[in-house]
């Protein structure tokens, strides 16, 4: 019988949860329900060359078969999805990535066009995580000197009145060793690949109920002319294996990794605390205006920004509720 | 034609194209898309090259090599450098092969603000070899000794090789960068003494005195600048300010603000150091493009992910099975340049590694192997027939043949592997400063 | 050749300024968050894709001087000859290499140019550097063919 061999390809390291605990495992449920007819060839860390920045081109153009990566690394081209990274959207990383994946079918069907999409997801709420000062209040951001990840944590850093700094996630370390930042914000999950809970003691959660600090959003997408010449048993295996379960899998699979990050922490007798709900409410008065600018832009851009940004809510309201986090 | 049979291919290519004198970049390039057609056709690899040199120029972390460059051609048209050269030079002139010490001097400080190899070969040899020239120390021993130098760019931290190490194995940069602390200054001191025995076993090599200038009140006036942004520089990273990367952007500013204030240079000499910062940052940078087209053929092979089982099968020891892939290592890095080398296969080795068991925690393994690993990439940088730090130095010395140089850097390959044995056998040199970070 | 030297030498000296602006713009970002919290957000962005501009900008001048390495080890005992006719296909499969170069940034000048891509941060778009690179490319594609037509007799002493 006909087989196929897939190249999947992606910048996580080998060693990753990502990698080990997600695509890893995804490939391998695959090959399982397709009878071993679709077997992968799998490069970690960007093997087939390029950066993380031309992953999706590479699956568009079939450079390879299969590629995950994040939208946001090239900002321009996805803009609708952005709206997940806003400050304070995201509840769990499950129920967001159904929202997000919903969002996308809905109110963006156009966005990914290029290549057949498997999954979307998002990753665990962000901590805010500092070095010498405790964050209990939007007072004691002032003036840190914060590594934000993404655009939209850039501007929120500036809102609260923080020092954003830019740099390339495997600086973090050596930047916060040294105090040429005085915290950063990831989740608990990319803790210990950069050492945070070593150089860090004070690690500000904010409660899911009113919104998570932020989110990452992801894609795992295929080339489609790829995914087109599959026999129609094998279509129906990849299909098995995206949509919206899939991406709530693998949300969840991701925020589970949160477990260990936050575990190494406490063991160190860092102190966690959740940020009060009305001090959260002083946060969140202060990225409002990150939101308006947002819906600005989308309108600039011929969307419409205020439903784009209320559909997103009340599906994550939505999934929120139906999902056990 | 079967998975090795073309990884062979692709070799032979590669090392055909070279020996005919075509460029070695142009050679890999060629090389590289021969291999990669012959897997995937026209349409793939056209694809991939529309963003390729996008992807390798335009990046943040491998900037730090033409702005060090930039930084080092400021300093010597500005006259910084060679007054920093003399000052050492004065301090080590009272050896016999002083000035050829005083390039791995130069070398080790600036390579403990500099993470590139090249990027210190080119800066040094800049100052120094024109120096060591004039003093009649043999193009031999002069290119020798700044190539094998120039290394102290990436065995003194920061280095861009670990950085990439530790990225792919998830380790602590710091960690990494304390624990070739002291195998880079047992580098440092190593080379040294292969000069000095150098220069004694082999006549002709040095001049018997180096009459190097007497530390006069303007030698000392002439390295103020250069202590100053050192000072800024190394200040400024290890005080929190800025990172190692800035620093090299924080280096090159200062250096030209420098050179501005001393009015030596004028916008002529501004040109030459665009034209000198153009010819090895754009050479340097077509041999990464080169090395990507060859590893995404090699990767598309699958063969160096099958050398991990082959491998696995052979039943060896963990210490022979390290010792094994540092050899395989010393090999390929004959032919490949080192960030490649590292990108290529770490993650395939890594996990190996991991499931072996040395008798040590499993962070301190990784740390162990990273810095093994960085030891022998080291060798690739000097080995023949592509030993690319060989290749820069020789570049700036138009009047040496390359053998020549290869033959001078033989007595510092017999320090690095004395070096990585030593290292090899006694982790805990690698290991004993780590534990006071983090 | 020039003409090509000229515009080589326009090139290199482009691309040094530039980068020499980028480490004053490093260091007027440094010096702001350091002092008064302010920051050129995204300076790290710019540093990456004026690096980018620059290495293709200093393409041209690197082959003018003929400055990309060869292995002169095994042709050491050829006579010059044959040594600068291989050189000379040495250039012609360089040209060929830029001009493919040159040609598939084309297409990825197009595609970052239709979708919109931009950096992460500041949101630089990709189109300026891919399109950047293109003209430079062609240039050294075109001296390198010059080069393997006429020899190197021609070229220029060193830092003339
Ligand atoms: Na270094
Ligand atoms: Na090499």
């Amino acid at each position: 019988q006909q087989g196929v061999t897939l190249k999947f390809h992606t910048f996580m390291a080998p060693q990753s949860n990502v990698w080990l605990n997600m695509h890893k495992a995804w490939m391998d449920k695959v090959e399982k329900d397709s009878g071993s007819r679709i077997k992968f060839e799998a490069y970690p860390a960007m093997q087939l060359g390029g950066t993380p920045v031309q992953l999706y081109d590479q699956a568009r153009d079939g450079v390879v078969d299969i590629i995950w990566t994040l939208p946001g690394n090239t900002a321009g081209r996805f803009p609708r999805v952005e709206v997940f990274e806003l400050p304070f959207m995201m509840s769990n990383a499950e129920a967001t990535s159904k929202a997000y994946w919903e969002y996308v079918q809905t109110m963006a069907p156009d966005e990914f066009k290029d290549t057949q999409v498997i999954a979307l997801h998002v990753h665990g709420p962000g901590v805010i995580h500092t070095a010498e000062k405790a964050v209990k209040n939007v007072g004691d951001m002032r003036g840190l000197k914060m590594r934000a990840p993404t655009r939209q944590v850039t501007k929120l850093m500036g809102a609260l009145g923080a020092t954003p700094v830019g740099m390339p996630l495997p600086q973090i370390p050596d930047a916060l060793s040294k105090g040429t930042i005085q915290g950063c914000v990831i989740p608990w999950e990319v803790v210990p690949s950069v050492k945070v809970h070593e150089l860090t003691k004070f690690h500000a959660e904010f409660d899911p109920a009113g919104g998570s600090l932020y989110t990452t959003t992801f894609v795992m997408a295929m080339n489609k002319n790829k995914y087109n010449a599959l026999p129609p048993d094998l279509k129906k295996v990849i299909d098995a294996n995206s949509g919206l379960a899939t991406s709530a899998w693998l949300g969840k699979v991701q925020q589970n990794g949160d477990v260990a990050g936050r575990k190494a922490a406490a063991d160190r007798g860092n102190n966690i605390f959740n940020v009060s709900a009305t001090e959260a409410q002083e946060f969140r008065r202060r990225s409002r205006q990150i939101e308006v600018e947002w819906v600005e832009d989308m309108n600039k851009r011929g969307f419409d920004g205020r439903k784009l940004l209320e559909t997103a809510r009340s599906l994550i309201d939505k999934h929120t509720k139906g999902t056990k986090a | 034609m079967n998975a090795v049979e073309l990884t062979l291919g692709i070799f032979a290519v590669m090392l055909v194209l070279m020996a005919v004198r075509v460029p070695i970049s142009i050679a890999m390039f060629v090389a590289g898309t021969a291999g990669y057609l012959t897997q995937t056709g026209w349409g793939p690899f056209s694809n991939f090259l529309n963003t390729q040199a996008f992807a390798r120029f335009a990046s943040y972390d491998l900037s730090v090599i033409p702005l060090f460059i930039l930084m080092g051609h400021f300093a010597t048209q500005g006259g910084i450098s060679k007054a920093l050269f003399s000052f050492a030079a004065a301090i080590m002139g009272r050896f016999k092969g002083g000035l050829a010490m005083a390039s791995v001097l130069a070398c080790a400080a600036f390579g403990a603000i500099c993470g590139s190899s090249v990027a210190t070969a080119a800066t040094i040899t800049s100052v120094a070899l024109p120096e060591m020239k004039r003093h009649g120390y043999s193009g031999r021993l002069a290119t020798g000794t700044l190539a094998a130098a120039g290394t102290l760019g990436i065995l003194i931290p920061p280095s861009v090789p670990l950085v990439i190490y530790a990225i792919l194995t998830e380790q602590n940069i710091a960690k990494l960068f304390a624990a070739a602390m002291i195998p880079g200054i047992i580098a440092m001191f190593g080379y040294m003494v292969a000069i000095a025995i150098y220069v004694r076993l082999v006549p002709g090599q040095a001049p018997e005195t180096d009459e190097a200038p007497r530390l006069t009140r303007d030698a000392i006036k002439g390295v103020i600048p250069i202590v100053l942004i050192f000072l800024l520089v190394f200040g400024g990273i290890y005080g929190g300010l800025f990172t190692p990367t800035e620093g090299a952007g924080v280096g090159a500013a200062s250096t030209f603000v420098a050179a501005l204030i001393k009015r030596e240079i004028t916008w002529d000499k501004f040109k030459q150091c665009f034209y000198a910062t153009a010819e090895s940052s754009a050479m340097i940078f077509l041999i990464f493009i080169g090395a990507d087209l060859m590893n995404s053929a090699l990767a598309l092979t699958q063969v160096p992910n099958q050398l991990a089982s082959v491998v696995g099968s052979w039943g060896l020891s963990p210490l022979m099975v390290v010792a094994a892939i540092l050899l395989f290592y010393v090999v390929l890095g004959a032919v490949m340049d080192e960030l490649s080398m590292i990108l290529l296969t770490i993650p395939i080795f890594f996990p190996m590694v991991m499931t072996l068991d040395f008798g040590m925690p499993k962070e301190s393994v990784a740390i162990w192997f990273g810095i093994m690993v960085l030891m022998v990439v080291e060798f690739g940088l000097l080995a023949p027939p592509v030993g690319l730090n060989v290749y820069v130095v020789n570049g700036m010395a138009k009047d040496v043949p390359i053998a020549e140089s290869y033959r001078g850097v033989m007595p510092f390959l017999v320090s690095d592997t004395l070096r990585t044995l030593l290292l090899l056998f006694f982790p805990a040199i690698s290991l004993w400063l780590v534990k006071y970070v983090g | 050749m020039k003409l090509l030297d000229l515009l080589a030498r326009v090139c290199a000296v482009l691309a040094g300024v530039l980068l020499t602006l980028i480490t004053l713009m490093t260091c007027v970002s440094l010096i702001g968050r350091n002092t008064i919290g302010t920051t050129l957000v995204g300076d790290f962005e710019l540093t990456g894709v004026a690096t980018g501009a620059a290495i293709a900008l200093f393409m041209p001048w690197c082959q003018v001087r003929h400055g990309n390495i060869i292995v002169d080890f095994f042709t050491a005992k050829a006579s010059e000859r044959t040594n600068a006719l291989l050189d000379r296909f040495g250039c012609l499969l360089l040209a060929l290499v830029f001009a493919l170069l040159a040609w598939r940034t084309t297409h990825g000048a197009l595609s970052a140019w239709a979708g919109h891509s931009e950096s992460q941060i500041i949101g630089f778009p990709e189109w300026v550097v891919h399109t950047t690179m293109v003209p430079p490319f062609i240039l050294t594609s075109v001296i390198a063919l010059w080069q393997a037509a006429f020899g190197l007799d021609g070229a220029p002493e060193a830092h003339g």
